[in-house]
């Protein structure tokens, strides 16, 4: 009767075994995972050349009234493709520049929002930089909590899709100089 | 009393001896040959049951002899005794070495069955670090705009020809966004796409 015992027992002591010494290598915890850039990072070089960059933000108003698209938006590849071509009408509603700076720079939007544009940081090549931008509600209540983009001056990002007036609002974001 | 039970008395010799004479003058011929069969039957029985009956004998006598064997070691004294106890031991510990190598069998299994279940295990892997940025995939908007995903990170990597603004992060909030890049000549442009209310931005059937 022992015997049989220690035959039922022995398998699940030297089946512990492993287990135990895998204790000392227990799957440790995960290390946090890498903390995004903090946006918030100071450029301590304050370049010269700062003050002199800008975002330009082009409003436009896109909708399907049959009007084609405003000369004065200019040469504009995107608005020809999908999925901005299902609309066949874009209007230049403003063309506004915001001087781009670590302090908030805010602008109204048509539709009653308020966008907001900061600069995050200039990266080491003077060419690239990260800024960002928030629309928030006439309200208070924040639409577009945050968008951060690293862009090279003359490169532009789009944020379209706001409810406009039987269409919708494409906003063109233009660093410049 | 019947008379073929006076007759089977009569022939085991169980009767008294005023009862046999008495029987024995009533008999008829007939009875008397029936005892006289009877006589015959007992004789080739006895004679044929004769070596079992030597056989039972001999095995109770090789009992007999075996119990007053062991009296006489128990009556030896104990420096007598001391090999006929280790040789008794020989017979014992059989059972004991079966049961020992039984438990070793087992040990030897679990052991193996240890080894088998520690290799088969997965060497644990350093984890991956999560990733910070995602690609932006496909330049066109599917029609329902995908979950909104806070801090989602979408970044153009400059390896892929002409190097173009990246969405580092976004955070659509409550309303649904999505994420894509737009051929725009020889570069293309990120675009933020958001879904707004009540009049959602529409993206008509391409």
């Amino acid at each position: 009767m022992r015997a049989r015992a220690l035959f039922l027992v022995a398998p699940l002591l030297l089946l512990s075994l492993p287990a135990a010494a895998g204790d000392d290598n227990a799957p440790q915890k995960a290390p946090a995972p890498a903390k995004p850039k903090d946006p918030k990072a100071k450029d301590d070089k304050k370049p010269a050349a700062e003050s002199e960059l800008a975002t330009e933000v082009i409003v436009l108003h896109a909708t399907n009234s049959g009007k084609g698209i405003d000369s004065r938006i200019g040469n504009m590849p995107e608005l020809k493709k999908p999925p901005f071509s299902s609309y066949d009408s874009y209007e230049l509603l403003s063309k506004t520049r915001l001087p781009l700076s670590k302090d908030d720079k805010t602008m109204n939007l048509p539709n009653g929002r308020v966008l907001k544009t900061k600069l995050l940081e200039v990266m080491p090549d003077k060419e690239h930089l990260r800024i960002s931008a928030s629309i928030n509600q006439p309200r208070g209540k924040t639409f577009l909590p945050l968008l951060e983009v690293k862009a090279k001056v003359g490169q532009s990002f789009i944020v379209a899709g706001q409810s406009y007036r039987r269409g919708i609002l494409v906003l063109v974001f233009r660093v410049v100089k | 009393m019947t008379r073929s039970r006076e007759l089977m008395l009569l022939h085991d010799q169980e009767l008294s001896a005023e009862e046999a004479l008495d029987i024995e003058a009533s008999l008829s011929d007939e009875e008397r040959e029936l005892l006289a069969g009877l006589e015959q039957v007992g004789d080739f029985v006895r004679a044929a049951d004769q070596e079992k009956v030597d056989a039972f004998s001999g095995v109770a006598d090789s009992v007999m002899a075996a119990i007053e064997a062991d009296t006489a070691r128990a009556a030896e004294p104990p420096g007598l005794r001391m090999p006929k106890l280790e040789a008794a031991n020989d017979q014992v510990p059989v059972r004991a070495r079966r049961n020992s190598n039984v438990v070793w069998v087992g040990v030897g299994l679990a052991a193996a069955a240890a080894a088998a279940v520690w290799i088969s295990t997965p060497a644990r892997e350093p984890p991956a670090p999560l990733p910070v940025a995602a690609p932006v995939a496909t330049p066109v908007p599917s029609a329902t705009a995908p979950e909104p995903a806070p801090e989602l990170a979408a970044e153009a990597t400059e390896d892929d020809g002409a190097p173009a603004a990246s969405i580092e992060a976004v955070d659509f909030g409550n309303q649904p966004g999505s994420i894509f890049m737009v051929p725009a000549g020889e570069e293309t442009t990120p675009v933020v796409w958001l879904v707004d209310e009540p009049a959602a931005g529409r993206i008509e059937p391409l």
